[in-house]
């Protein structure tokens, strides 16, 4: 509008002057700061020669000098003027134009203020140790455009990107940015706002306090953990994982430990804020007693932070394989031995490959797989022995090979013997027992 | 060893101390403990593994057990032949009646180890408890046993005798009555 007004008293001086005419003029930057170096650039069109060119500050100061004798070669000339302002206001310096004996003189404007883009923040709340994302509002309140502008943001922790950029802001504008930020424990943001008024470096800071809040971090539920399994028996652990914090994590990834425990892991890339994911880990023991398992898992905030926690269990792990072998039964025939039996699966889960194997007398009975809770029958025939070396071979779910072993004596032939050598220890005993009770009798 | 063959000879005239029979008694009673809890040993692998947890205070009342009880049936045994003999105008005492049926605990003290014997292989040749099993070498163990009670009676019968001061007729119907009942009870269960 002033630009406007500007124009109109131009005109009316276009309308006076004797072929000399001021057609434009501008102010670089467009309003100064008080100490600003500004340009203001005088368009003057016309065919007179000019014997003299010079502004008069009127409360700026001109540094540059004024211009002499000069003529209009094509028509037309940009003469550039030099000022710096002072303090706070508006400024009426004059232009001063000598030709053919007279001076036209022509007021201009320049505009020198001291406000400072501002900025905010749209929600001050933020969450210890949990990567924030921070929105801003920067606001030009002066009228002319302020350019290379470089939001810093300062605190102790972490910010990514370290500074926002904006080519420029128009007069009375604003422009929206966003950043990350960690922090373990400070109550304040600090901005450093560099930008430039013309060629004028420009620096303002302010400091921004923030509403911190505690991490509620993640949350481990165990849905199922047995608490008896018996040896190389594969047992599954179910549960959820809760991000309770307000930013995405990533990598997160859960294991069982424990002393000779074999388990599996699991991993998610990513977790979103309040999503909860369900996670499947299966272990197997491999020795006996009461066993703890530690369940530690991890995972990576947006700015790569890791985080490892763990949550404890008790186990007790029974001093018997799942694998059992039962009901065995020796058919002596012809010196031939037929031993048969049966395997039990005693766990939770499937086992594969299951193979009866006699080492004495090298044979192999394969029952293949056996569901959990099941059993299956074998049979091998095999030459008479006193006893058998038996062997029995799985894979558990894990793809973990065992083997148990069991030595078999030979019921029936025992027994036997047992008959045939208890006869004599009864009738010695009988004979002694009847000639003591003789004798005494006999000698009384 | 008189008292094994000619138990008559050995009691006639005699005033016997507690000291022996305790004596016999203890090694009966400590026979009896060691055979007690090398079954139960080596029974507990062999037992259910819902049941094994319970096998630890088992072993120890077992063992407890076959100690103290030579010592319950000496007195027991000495009781019912006092009361019987009693009937027949029985004169010695209670101690005096104890003190001597304490050696006819030898015979028993043999039995013991041979029926522990047979039960610990028994136990051992097998892989899996079956009843047939249990039963044919409890059939053996009770004959044994009933052999070597008829010696111990023919001791007891002359002890009682002595002890009491009756006739080897009423010393006998007071050892055979309580003995053949024990006897016939053993022969039923078997059966």
């Amino acid at each position: 509008m002033k630009k406007l007004l500007m124009l109109l008293i131009l005109l009316i001086f276009v309308g006076n002057a004797k072929g000399l005419v001021v057609e434009d003029y501008s102010v670089y930057p467009e309003t100064l700061f008080p100490g600003d170096i500004g340009t203001i650039t005088v368009t003057i069109s016309g065919h007179d020669e000019m014997r003299g060119v010079t502004l008069f500050g009127n409360g700026l100061k001109i540094l540059s000098p004024s211009y002499g004798k000069i003529g209009v070669p094509d028509g037309k000339i940009s003469l550039n003027f030099v000022v710096k302002a002072n303090k706070d206001g508006i400024y009426y310096p004059k232009l001063h134009i000598y030709a053919n004996g007279t001076s036209i003189t022509y007021p201009l404007i320049v505009k020198v203020e001291s406000l400072q883009p501002e900025i905010l923040i749209e929600d001050s709340r933020i969450f210890r140790n949990e990567v924030n994302r921070i929105n801003f509002t920067l606001y030009n309140p002066r009228e002319g455009e302020i350019t290379s502008v470089v939001v810093i943001p300062v605190i102790q922790g972490k910010v990514y990107p370290k500074s926002v950029y904006f080519r420029e802001i128009k007069g009375n504008s604003k422009v929206n940015g966003d950043f990350y930020l960690y922090t373990p424990n400070a109550s304040n943001l600090e901005f450093t706002i560099k930008y430039k008024n013309g060629n004028n470096a420009k620096q303002v800071k302010y400091v921004l306090p923030l509403d911190v809040y505690e991490s509620r971090g993640t949350r481990i539920e165990i849905l199922n953990i047995p608490h008896h399994i018996f040896m190389h028996d594969v047992v599954t652990i179910e549960g959820n994982i809760t991000n309770l914090r307000h930013d995405k994590i990533h990598d997160f990834s859960i294991k069982a430990f424990g002393e000779s425990i074999k388990a599996t892991s699991a991993y998610f890339p990513t977790i979103g804020s309040g999503e909860t994911k369900q996670f499947q880990i299966k272990l197997s023991p491999h020795k006996s007693g009461m066993k703890k398992v530690e369940l530690g898992y991890s995972y990576k905030d947006q700015f790569e932070k890791e985080y490892k926690e763990s949550i404890e269990a008790e186990l007790v792990v029974e001093n018997e394989s799942v694998i059992r072998i039962t009901e065995i039964e020796v058919d002596e025939n012809v010196g031939k031995i037929v031993l048969s039996g049966e395997i039990c699966n005693l766990g939770s889960a499937k086992v594969g490959s299951v193979t009866v194997i006699t080492h004495s007398e090298p044979k192999s009975y394969f029952i293949g797989d056996l569901e959990a809770a099941d059993f299956s029958n074998f049979d091998l025939t095999l030459k008479n022995s006193s006893s058998i070396n038996l062997s029995v071979q799985f894979v558990n779910e894990m793809g973990e090979l065992f083997t148990i072993y069991k030595k078999i004596s030979i019921p029936r032939k025992n027994a036997e013997h047992s008959e045939v050598g208890m006869y004599p220890v009864l009738i010695a005993a009988g004979i002694i027992v009847s000639i003591a009770v003789v004798i005494s009798w006999k000698k009384r | 060893m008189k008292f094994l063959y000619n138990p008559h000879k050995f009691f006639e005239g005699r005033k016997e101390s507690m000291i022996p029979a305790l004596t016999i008694l203890a090694i009966y009673g400590v026979i009896g403990a060691v055979i007690a809890y090398q079954t139960t040993t080596l029974l507990i692998p062999k037992l259910p593994v819902e049941v094994r947890q319970y096998m630890g205070v088992g072993v120890i009342v077992g063992t407890t057990t076959a100690f103290i009880m030579p010592y319950i049936t000496w007195i027991v045994l000495g009781a019912i032949f006092y009361g019987i003999t009693a009937l027949f105008d029985g004169k010695g005492s209670f101690k005096e009646l104890l003190a001597m049926i304490g050696y006819g605990f030898v015979p028993l003290i043999i039995s013991s180890a041979i029926t522990g014997y047979l039960s610990i292989e028994a136990i051992s040749s097998i892989q899996t408890i079956t009843l047939q099993d249990f039963g044919k070498q409890l059939g053996y163990a009770s004959i044994v046993s009933i052999i070597f009670t008829i010696w111990s009676a023919n001791i007891f019968i002359f002890a009682v005798a002595h002890a009491r001061e009756v006739k080897i007729r009423h010393a006998a119907i007071s050892v055979l009555i309580p003995v053949g009942l024990w006897i016939a009870y053993t022969v039923l269960r078997v059966m």
